[in-house]
């Protein structure tokens, strides 16, 4: 089964749970052979950007030694032969330009969107 | 005339985005002064963007645009990157209209 | 005189980046010697929650240590110490009835119960309030 995630609520308690808990599922799924791929849509484009970095949290004496990397965590996902899919109208729409994306994920245009969900089995919008 | 600081998290997509928005408005045109602080998802406005258009519009009008320094960082967005009328701050500015005795309302 | 200030929390840990922004408010204003009163409602006194446990992370590849989990009840402990060195005061209340209706009754001990009256007397003594709601529908 070809599963395609949405994800548009980003950066929700990233900095609680070190990391995105849905790129974390989709991560931990694969692992155990999920066909799963991911879009980012809406604010969640902003994913796709390069340079996020969330270093530097402290909290009194308390500093976080291990904070989110979104980043790493799309580029890891590739890297298992899976696909980061980034729709472009949501991108322009922040101001991302093309060539801020981090390489390998795909753009796709919104009036796409449609023909890329009709391609996998399920669609889950988180 | 009150001093105002509305916090504004939510990104772009979302409904309350646009409501703090007209909120700074109306708050400026009775008079007072507006800043309207961006913090986590909404500084993803901070870019020259049509995103970020309405909240760009809002300084014409007087009111203070800021955005959150960590939050910035922390979605990839370098202060040259950002549109002129949006200025990074300090989250301490907030503890500052508070203890200035600002009213300041989170969005 | 000392700057007092109240915040009102409202989302429970692990669930919205507002708890993180709260947290750093908090700690500046605990850096600045203020005296600080907190009133976590609903979800929030989850905050203090002391059986919060920290994981390893198998998509991380890091084992419990590496991960070092963040745990927000670890947070308020250190607010509090950072608070005090710094000659303020935290005095965080969770709310009693929202910890029965979840289950939730073990703070950590810089933390206690209480109730509507005492988010009332802590916004009538102190110089401002700042309400961070919640964005769950």
């Amino acid at each position: 089964m070809k599963v395609l995630s949405i994800i548009s609520t980003p950066w929700r308690a990233t900095l609680e749970e070190q990391d995105d808990t849905i790129i974390w599922l989709m991560h931990a799924i694969a692992d155990v052979g999920a066909e799963v791929d991911v879009i980012l849509y809406g604010d969640a484009a902003g994913y796709g950007a390069k340079g996020l970095d969330a270093r530097g949290l402290t909290f009194g004496q308390t500093s976080q030694s291990n904070p989110p990397d979104i980043n790493r965590d799309l580029i890891n996902f590739l890297k298992r032969g899976r696909k980061v899919f980034i729709c472009e109208k949501s991108l322009s729409h922040l101001g991302i330009h093309k060539d801020s994306v981090l390489p390998g994920l795909e753009l796709v245009s919104k009036d796409k969107l449609v023909q890329l969900f009709d391609r996998y089995d399920k669609v889950w919008h988180w | 005339m009150s001093n105002y600081m509305l916090i504004l998290s939510c990104g772009p997509s979302e409904g309350r985005f646009h409501r703090a928005e007209e909120m700074a408005r109306m708050l400026r045109n009775q008079g007072h002064e507006t800043t309207l602080f961006l913090v986590q998802n909404a500084t993803l406005a901070a870019r020259p963007s049509p995103a970020g258009k309405p909240l760009q519009d809002l300084t014409s009008q007087g009111i203070s645009v800021l955005a959150d320094e960590f939050s910035l960082k922390e979605r990839g967005i370098l202060p040259a990157q950002m549109a002129h009328e949006i200025s990074p701050a300090s989250l301490d500015l907030v503890v500052d209209a508070l203890a200035a005795g600002h009213k300041v309302l989170w969005e | 005189m000392s700057i007092s200030l109240t915040f009102a929390l409202m989302d429970a840990p692990y669930e919205s980046s507002r708890t993180v922004t709260a947290l750093r408010l908090i700690d500046i204003a605990a850096r600045r010697g203020y005296d600080l009163k907190i009133f976590a409602y609903e979800g929030a006194v989850a905050l203090a929650y002391k059986d919060q446990a920290a994981h390893a992370n198998i998509v991380h590849k890091h084992d419990i240590e590496e991960e070092n989990h963040p745990l927000p009840h670890k947070w308020i402990e250190s607010l509090h110490e950072t608070a005090v060195q710094h000659k303020g005061s935290i005095e965080w209340v969770n709310c009693d009835i929202c910890g029965d209706e979840r289950g939730i009754d073990n703070y950590v001990e810089c933390t206690r119960g209480g109730t509507h009256v005492d988010f009332w007397q802590f916004v009538s003594s102190t110089d401002n309030t700042l309400v961070i709601g919640t964005t769950t529908t």
